[in-house]
């Protein structure tokens, strides 16, 4: 076996010109794996955090400016903590009449939200009958 | 320039031929996983024989080049990267039919040369349907072109030549190796590569390039 052969099957000893230059032009067609493309973090990051911003303040407006059509306050949704500073200084709660049903400190502290930002000079949710009779009577 | 874009070829055919005469020559860089350990692959081909897709992608990145540098042998590079999938999932499929686990490679070797056949087939289909010769490669640089004229030659050598003849010149392993990962005598390959190594040399010769 020549320097040659020796070079081309044990890619030992001088290297053959030839065979040397066509290694290194051929290397170019040697497999390289694609890469799959990169992501941005801050997008990938930054949309379900947007999307739940969005979600979150659509669903305070619309708490805050639903009508008030007489339902139960305490079914409704509670009222974000920003607004309970407001609600408390605007409509603070009546004394707790001895004569009141165990209901009325829920029909006075739960709708914090629409008691701040009052529409009329009407009571937002006047107490039960039972306990006005109370206060009158008092 | 010509029409069919031949033209940049034989500009850079004039460098390679002026490199060859002037500057000392010197070995190409051997790839880094040129021999992948033969431990890992059995675990690896155990865990995949038994459905671990993981171990299957472990596998797969090992031998990869391989597989393109066996593809390149019979079809175009751009074909072959096409081809890549094909083998990928014929073999996925057939894992569990493969016995001797440290054959591996081989094996990965005989679904490459499968794949390529059958590439071939439908290419020489399409040409007699359209009569129409092989389709034009895209040519992104010089070097390319006359990489893949290069490449062009090796193909037209008989059959046992080609893939040796790959396996050494663009993969850089050697005799031995091929010999390990094709599971063939070292003797075989070595007679192979030295004749397949001469009618080159007369191809480009003949062609102008030496």
């Amino acid at each position: 076996m020549n320097d040659s052969d020796r070079y081309l099957v044990e890619r030992d000893g001088p290297p053959d010109p030839t065979i040397a230059r066509l290694e290194r032009l051929l290397a170019t067609k040697r497999y390289r794996p694609k890469r799959p493309a990169r992501r941005r973090p801050s997008a990938s990051l930054l949309a379900p955090l947007a999307a739940a911003a969005i979600v979150l303040a659509t669903s305070a407006v619309c708490s805050s400016l639903a009508p008030d059509d007489g339902a139960a306050p305490a079914k409704r949704l509670p009222a974000p903590t920003s607004a309970l500073p407001l609600a408390q200084e605007s409509a603070p709660p009546p004394e707790p009449s001895p004569l009141a049903e165990p209901t009325e400190p829920v029909a006075h502290s739960a709708p914090a939200s629409e008691e701040a930002l009052p529409v009329s000079d009407e009571p937002i949710a006047p107490p039960p009958v039972v306990a006005e009779e109370a206060l009158v009577d008092g | 320039m010509s029409a069919n874009g031949r033209a940049p070829a034989v500009t850079v055919r004039r460098t390679f031929l002026g490199a060859a005469s002037n500057a000392a020559p010197e070995p190409a860089p051997r790839p880094a996983a040129a021999t992948p350990a033969r431990g890992r692959d059995d675990a690896d081909v155990e865990r995949a024989r038994n459905g671990d897709r993981v171990a299957f992608q472990r596998l797969w990145e090992r031998h990869a080049a391989l597989v393109h540098a066996v593809l390149i042998s019979m079809v175009p590079s751009q074909e072959a990267e096409d081809l890549m999938q094909d083998v990928a999932v014929s073999a996925i499929g057939a894992i569990d039919r493969l016995r001797r686990r440290e054959r591996f490679s081989a094996w990965l070797c005989t679904i490459a040369r499968n794949v390529g056949r059958d590439a071939l087939k439908r290419r020489r289909r399409a040409a007699r349907e359209s009569e129409l010769e092989d389709p034009a490669v895209e040519r992104p640089s010089d070097t390319d072109a006359l990489a893949e004229e290069i490449l062009g030659l090796v193909r037209r050598l008989p059959e046992a030549y080609r893939e040796p003849l790959v396996l050494r010149l663009v993969l850089g392993l050697s005799g031995p190796e091929i010999a390990r990962r094709t599971s063939r005598t070292a003797g075989s390959v070595r007679v192979n590569l030295c004749k397949g190594m001469k009618m080159l040399r007369d191809e480009l010769e003949r062609g102008g390039m030496l």
